[in-house]
């Protein structure tokens, strides 16, 4: 077995699930301008309920479907009640309002379904394949192509229709967007439910690997801030390759850098954010803005 | 086609600071009003108050119907188009994709084919830059843009802050040529305009306003024999 390809192979595939929430939190900031401290609970409750329609009977496709779906509106209904009367709020206000969102949902995800972890049977068995001297799982197979097709639906929904037009004007010019006819808190909203899709694709096809616990994706949305802080919260694309960087940086600093291991592994996105917001204010990848000197 | 504006006794506020008092104003169909005033004398927040964005008090009718409590893109659609002060064009947005989000106005009224080739025709320049990104055309092309994305709306009236700010005298010719256009076409439009002699040269009636209130009103003829006006109110300079 190729150790060091199978390192990056692994990172490689966590580093899709972490740009997708990276993504999330991408769509949502280029939308409301808003770091959404919440998201990566949004995954985690997107997942119990994936979790919940399969002990109801419903297939693991069955249930990854209605949860996407539930968990766009759940995104646009939280936007709507929490987050847009605070809108025109400072800065500081929102933030404290994302991050008792997180707590909310913390302690709501216990009162339901209770603080022991719970295991989702994934539909791949236990297949694999080598390939190349790299073991590939059925799992793992699945989840790239899942979290493929996740990003590149949202792609063209940003860059092929109406309503992707109506979110990319609407994030560039809010007045000017609204004497178009753009309904801007609907557009927002809107904005905060793909979000809360995206993370449930990743929250849901990585819980049969992760397990689901209350926390299951709080090292992820950290992980998911050190990517979009690396490819810029501006960018979908960056925020998908930070992703992919982080992923496969923190598997081999896991792996290969001595004294690291699994239990300081989450000290490699924090040096990275702190790193590159200390270089550059906007990311590495964003096109638009100025670079700090 | 083209719609009636009427303002009673409108006040507008930014926060909690009060910025225009007791507005009365009538654009009739197919009309040419012009706001001529100073810097901070309230063009722009009277525009914002029939906008929608800012906060107002007052009744606002277009067509007879109020429009006062109602929100920004709900105007948009009922048939108001804007050219915002600064151009107003989406950053990031190719020069299309910004005339397809002026689209958006007109689709609720299932007005048929969209007007792209109208604004072409009134601005071949856009005609070859189609795929290029908003911000990076130079200032009149996006004045042309910002005009283009309002009409492809299909304003029944058109409001206009500024359309002659920080553009050369030959943009400025064209942009005024173009205007002058579509109001020979019987399209209503309320300018609010720094350049006394464009504000004057294009009225049916011209609002001279101050301070937030109205100083001064009448047609172009009347208001250019007031030596009084023009001194206090447009800085003397001739019409």
């Amino acid at each position: 077995m190729n150790t060091l390809m199978q390192t990056v192979v692994t990172g490689a595939v966590s580093g899709l699930v972490i740009g997708g929430l990276a993504l999330a939190l991408a769509v949502v900031y280029q939308g409301s301008g808003i770091l959404n401290f919440a998201q990566g609970q949004f995954a985690t409750v997107s997942a119990y309920l994936s979790w919940q329609l399969t002990t109801w009977g419903l297939p693991f496709w069955g249930a990854l479907v209605v949860s996407t779906v539930v968990s766009f509106l759940l995104g646009f209904a939280v936007q709507q009640i929490f987050i847009r009367p605070v809108q025109r709020a400072d800065e500081l206000s929102i933030l404290i309002v994302t991050v008792s969102l997180l707590l909310i949902a913390d302690s709501l995800i216990g009162s339901i379904w209770g603080f022991l972890p719970k295991s989702l049977a994934g539909p791949f068995g236990e297949a694999a394949y080598t390939i190349a001297d790299v073991v590939f799982t059925a799992q793992m197979l699945a989840q790239v192509v899942l979290l493929v097709i996740a990003i590149a639906a949202v792609t063209i929904l940003f860059r092929k229709t109406s309503i992707g037009l109506r979110m990319r004007a609407a994030a560039a010019a809010p007045e000017s967007s609204q004497l178009s006819g753009i309904n801007l808190a609907a557009t927002l909203a809107i904005g905060w439910g793909v979000a809360a899709a995206i993370g449930a694709v990743a929250g849901t096809v990585s819980a049969p690997v992760t397990g689901l616990s209350p926390d299951v994706n709080s090292s992820t949305l950290l992980l998911g801030f050190a990517a979009a802080a690396l490819g810029g919260f501006h960018s979908r694309a960056g925020a998908v390759a930070g992703g992919l960087i982080v992923g496969i940086g923190t598997a081999l600093a896991g792996a290969y850098l001595p004294g690291v291991g699994d239990d300081l592994r989450l000290m490699i996105p924090l040096l990275l954010i702190v790193l590159t917001l200390s270089v550059t204010r906007e990311g590495v990848f964003t096109r638009r803005g100025t670079v700090r000197v | 086609m083209t719609a009636e504006l009427r303002l009673t006794a409108v006040n507008a506020w930014y926060g909690k600071v009060q910025a225009l008092w007791n507005i009365d104003l009538h654009v009739r169909p197919g009309q040419v009003v012009t706001l001529l005033g100073p810097n901070g004398a309230g063009k722009t927040t009277l525009r914002r108050a029939i906008n929608g964005t800012v906060r107002r008090q007052g009744s606002i009718l277009l067509d007879g119907r109020p429009i006062d409590t109602a929100r920004p893109h709900t105007i948009a659609r009922a048939g108001i188009g804007t050219v915002p002060q600064d151009r107003g064009t989406i950053p990031g947005l190719t020069v299309a994709e910004n005339l397809r989000v002026g689209a958006i106005a007109a689709r609720k009224r299932r007005s048929g084919d969209d007007r792209l080739d109208e604004v072409l025709t009134l601005f071949p320049d856009l005609a070859g830059m189609l795929d290029r990104p908003a911000q990076l055309l130079s200032g009149g092309q996006q004045q042309m843009l910002a005009i283009g994305r309002a009409l492809i709306g299909r304003p029944r009236l058109l409001l206009l802050d500024e359309p002659s700010q920080g553009l050369a005298p030959i943009v400025v010719d064209t942009i005024f040529t173009a205007l002058k256009t579509l109001a020979t076409d019987g399209l209503g439009m309320l300018i609010a305009e720094q350049n006394t002699r464009l504000g004057f040269a294009i009225a049916d009636e011209v609002i001279v306003l101050g301070s937030g209130v109205i100083r001064a009103r009448g047609t172009a003829a009347e208001l250019a024999d007031s030596p009084d006006i023009q001194a206090i109110y447009l800085g003397g300079g001739a019409p």
